[in-house]
């Protein structure tokens, strides 16, 4: 996987702050390519349903844009129950767990 | 105090009608859609042709407005006062916080991503996109303060003093 240490202590941290201590981190998409070069940051996470979800998820976004620059970061977020999509099923067969 | 080009007073004032006319737009759309809140996906695959349509309007008018403010505002307020505008957006945004024309970057940061959320994130998950929705409408508020504030900037400086 194509993250620093730092990169994933961050990631880690905001999402503990903003989601709680049982969200599941994942790292998807062209970042768990060895091979490859640059490239969005793609993050899964996996949390308890939550009314304020979305605005939680906006707010990791901002926190993780301060914390490591201003990247492409595009987060997904499943609430555990809620039915998968198809982006969920790619992320959750072939993200990698950050922690 | 120097007087400004005429062209630059006529630029921005037809860009400060345009803006507020696309803000009320997106009041009136904003309006419409709080009565239907709290947003739901069931909601959302039900609404009917004209609902639909007010979404549509509602998140065209959210993006252009956005696109207003950072194409055109935040760079009106440099040539106004008969500064060049800096380049980078961030430096504008951060600018246009120093004269407390801006709420804080962050918020800033939090409507862009609302922006992004609404017109590409959930084109086929309707409890998501609903989502989406509800927080653009929460954050409506946020973008109508910041048009009014640079608007009313803008045009404090191209008004003649009497």
């Amino acid at each position: 996987m194509r993250l620093s240490d730092t990169e994933i202590r961050h990631i880690l941290e905001a999402a503990e702050d903003i989601f709680g201590p049982e969200a599941e981190v994942r790292l998807f998409g062209s970042r768990v390519d060895d091979t490859k070069r640059g490239g969005d940051i793609d993050l899964h996470i996996t949390i308890p349903p939550r009314p304020d979800w979305y605005a939680r998820r906006i707010d990791f976004e901002v926190a993780l844009i301060r914390r490591l620059g201003d990247r492409r970061i595009d987060v997904v977020v499943l609430q555990r129950g809620q039915e998968p999509q198809a982006i969920d099923r790619v992320a959750l067969a072939t993200g990698v767990s950050l922690r | 105090m120097t007087r400004l080009p005429q062209p630059l007073i006529d630029q921005a004032t037809e860009t400060v009608t345009a803006a507020r006319l696309v803000a009320g737009s997106l009041s009136e759309a904003r309006d419409h859609l709080t009565a239907r809140r709290p947003m739901t996906g069931q909601a959302l695959k039900t609404a009917g042709f004209a609902e639909k349509a007010v979404i549509d309007a509602f998140t065209l008018r959210f993006s252009k407005l956005q696109d207003m403010v950072v194409r055109h505002l935040l760079r009106l307020v440099h040539q106004v006062e008969l500064a060049d505008p800096p380049e980078a957006i961030i430096d504008l945004v951060a600018a246009a916080e120093r004269r407390h024309l801006f709420p804080e970057t962050a918020d800033w940061m939090a409507l862009r991503r609302a922006r992004n959320g609404l017109t590409h994130d959930y084109p086929t998950d309707p409890e998501r996109a609903a989502a989406a929705l509800e927080y653009a409408l929460e954050q409506t508020a946020v973008l109508l303060d910041i048009t009014d504030r640079l608007t009313a900037y803008i045009t404090d400086r191209i008004t003649p003093a009497s």
